[in-house]
């Protein structure tokens, strides 16, 4: 699952991964906690940080207390450590600063998904 | 005589103290090290010095002399030695410093058991036992000027190349050893038996206080300082010293015979009139030097504020670019990131009509939000008068708080919105001006919550609906009750870092927007920023 409230962002994540795995997008917390109520099978959610209404740590808490086996990895054009460790300590299984590389963006989802 | 003893003994007493002081504030530094133990040779001359001139017999002046000149010998080469550690140049001269210490131990004892430097102590003009230069003189003469020269040299170079403190460090340091080395250097022509007094001596205690004076406070004094009051203790000394001579003279011509020429009477008489004098004195010659060298000092110091103010002004508004920038970094990171997927792509899917259709106006669009971007910095960074213009007021606030995102993220604080405006609501301002005094608020709110909280931005139309109300209000620690009335004023600080004038930027912006601003607070509880703009 690719959560970005950009379209630019889910485009670009959708054309990195698209040959790879099967992708549902959407573009907000609230979507994405709804899609995965709905949604049995999401092995690894990518979701950006900075989010209108609910930013993306809230949506990773949210996500790990739900449903514990989905792998979140955060994409964030923040090169913070603070938020970095925010992240880890919330539950997140990897974290990719904007702007990435296709390849950089396979191997973690490779790397979370078996 | 009695100026060369006071001057020698106050050399050697400033000088000592000025080694004490430096190694009580920080012993551990080279630099201080380097300094106390310049200071601590020239305590050592002066306090031979002292002893030179109060010498009653021969023997003994050439003995004082010898071991003077020998802490003479390590002046320049311990203030060379000092310089290169102040200006972090100590590696690139290491190797000559340890070689001028061991020329000078050589001509050391040169000095202290030969007669090449000091041939023999004799009378000129007052001082019964002055030296006479011997044959190799010329060579700790060429040392000194070659030494102090090299080190003025090195500081004026770096002095050049340096800003704001650290150039008036250096200033001082420059202008008081220049000081202090031509009012030392006037001991050296009566050597050569050219009878001109030294009466530069004395200079050598100014420096020392000034130049211990410029290492720890540098910042607080400025140049013209030092000059002036120079100016007018030289002056000052040069008019006492004649009067004092004349007075000797004239009187022992007069009372020829009646007294005699080491007279207690006259003696006593004209300490009592120089101290008389010495204060109205100081204070004539200061204005004197007010008046011919440094008139137009009031309208200098007023420019001088007022470049002062236009710099911290300027700079409390890059301080808030460099705000704006760090936001704006994430929002160019977003559509550099779509532009790097599309660019890695593109070989590949060359002919791939469906990627192409639906990546080539998304790039076109994404380099348009850079480009905006960039523009909007720009604006911004221009200090400019208002430029006022119907702004959608919603979207303004949103692109603000959008700014501080990484700091409201990082210090756990949690952004509401509730506009009661309508949502189209279009006020007159200059946005990137209101745009910073909204950062500025919105900053003392981060500061005041370091440990989380809530900013809520609240937008309402005022009772007679004349006005728009703009509300920021904070859960922080709240500002205390004897501040609130201060906050608006320029310079009004309680933080360890901050100018005081954010939110007097602030205050004067609204303020030519002809709106108004007020403020509510309560420790430990939070505060509220209200603006009113004509609606």
């Amino acid at each position: 699952m690719i959560c970005d409230d950009e379209e630019g962002i889910r485009e670009s994540l959708k054309l990195v991964l698209c040959d790879h795995y099967d992708l549902v997008a959407v573009d907000s917390g609230e979507q994405a906690l709804h899609t995965l109520a709905n949604t049995k099978d999401i092995k690894v959610a990518l979701l950006d940080i900075k989010m209108p209404k609910v930013n993306g740590l809230d949506v990773l808490q949210e996500i790990k207390s739900k449903y514990p086996e989905v792998k979140i990895i955060m994409v964030t054009g923040y090169r913070s450590v603070e938020t970095a460790a925010e992240a880890a300590r919330l539950g997140a299984s990897g974290y990719i600063i904007k702007p990435f590389k296709a390849e950089e963006i396979l191997e973690v989802v490779k790397r979370n998904i078996h | 005589m009695i100026y060369f003893i006071v001057s020698s003994f106050l050399n050697a007493l400033t000088s000592f103290l000025s080694c004490l002081f430096v190694l009580f504030i920080n012993p551990k530094a080279k630099t201080n090290q380097m300094f106390a133990l310049y200071a601590f040779c020239v305590s050592i001359w002066a306090s031979f010095y002292l002893l030179w001139v109060t010498a009653d017999n021969p023997t003994h002046a050439l003995f004082y002399l010898r071991i003077m000149n020998i802490s003479a010998l390590f002046i320049p080469c311990a203030f060379f030695h000092f310089s290169c550690y102040l200006l972090n140049e100590y590696p690139k001269y290491k190797r000559v410093i340890s070689i001028l210490y061991i020329f000078n131990l050589i001509m050391s004892s040169a000095i202290g058991f030969t007669d090449l430097y000091i041939l023999k102590v004799e009378k000129q003009l007052i001082f019964p036992y002055w030296p006479i230069a011997g044959k190799y003189f010329i060579v700790l003469l060429l040392e000194y000027i070659l030494i102090v020269t090299y080190s003025l040299f090195i500081i004026y170079k770096k002095m050049k190349t340096n800003t704001g403190t650290k150039n008036l460090q250096l200033k001082y340091l420059f202008y008081g050893i220049l000081i202090a080395y031509i009012g030392g250097a006037t001991n050296f022509p009566l050597c050569y038996k050219i009878p001109v007094l030294p009466f530069g001596n004395l200079f050598v205690s100014f420096y020392t206080i000034f130049i211990t004076y410029a290492i720890l406070k540098y910042q607080l004094m400025d140049i013209r300082i030092i000059v002036k009051k120079s100016l007018v203790y030289s002056m000052l000394i040069a008019i006492l010293t004649v009067f004092y001579f004349s007075s000797i003279y004239l009187a022992e011509r007069i009372f020829q015979g009646m007294f005699g020429y080491k007279s207690l009477l006259i003696s006593v008489t004209l300490a009592s009139l120089i101290t008389l004098i010495f204060i109205p004195l100081k204070n004539i010659i200061q204005s004197f030097i007010e008046k011919f060298f440094f008139s137009g000092n009031f309208f200098q110091l007023a420019e001088q504020n007022e470049q002062l103010r236009r710099e911290i002004v300027q700079s409390e508004r890059l301080k808030s670019i460099a705000i704006l920038a760090s936001g704006m970094a994430h929002e160019i990171k977003n559509p550099l990131t779509v532009l790097k997927t599309f660019s890695e792509f593109l070989p590949r899917k060359m002919d791939d009509k469906e990627f192409l259709k639906k990546f080539q106006p998304m790039i076109a669009h994404e380099i348009d939000r850079i480009d905006d971007l960039v523009h909007e910095l720009l604006d911004f960074a221009k200090p400019a008068p208002l430029q006022i213009k119907p702004t959608p007021i919603h979207p303004l606030l949103d692109q603000t708080l959008e700014i501080l995102s990484n700091d409201f993220l990082k210090h756990k604080i949690n952004v509401h919105k509730d506009y009661g405006l309508e949502t189209q609501a279009i006020l007159n301002l200059d946005p990137n001006q209101f745009k910073q005094a909204l950062l500025n608020i919105l900053l003392n709110a981060v500061e005041a919550m370091p440990t989380g909280g809530a900013v809520t931005m609240t937008t309402r139309p005022s009772s007679d609906l004349q006005y728009a109300l703009i509300k920021i209000q904070d859960t922080g620690c709240g500002i205390r009750n004897e501040d609130i009335s201060h906050i608006f004023d320029p310079f009004f600080t309680k933080k360890d870092r901050g100018t005081g004038l954010g939110l007097s930027i602030t205050y004067e912006i609204i303020r030519g927007h002809q709106g108004k601003i007020f403020v509510e607070s309560e420790e430990n509880r939070g505060t509220a920023f209200v603006i009113e703009l004509p609606l």
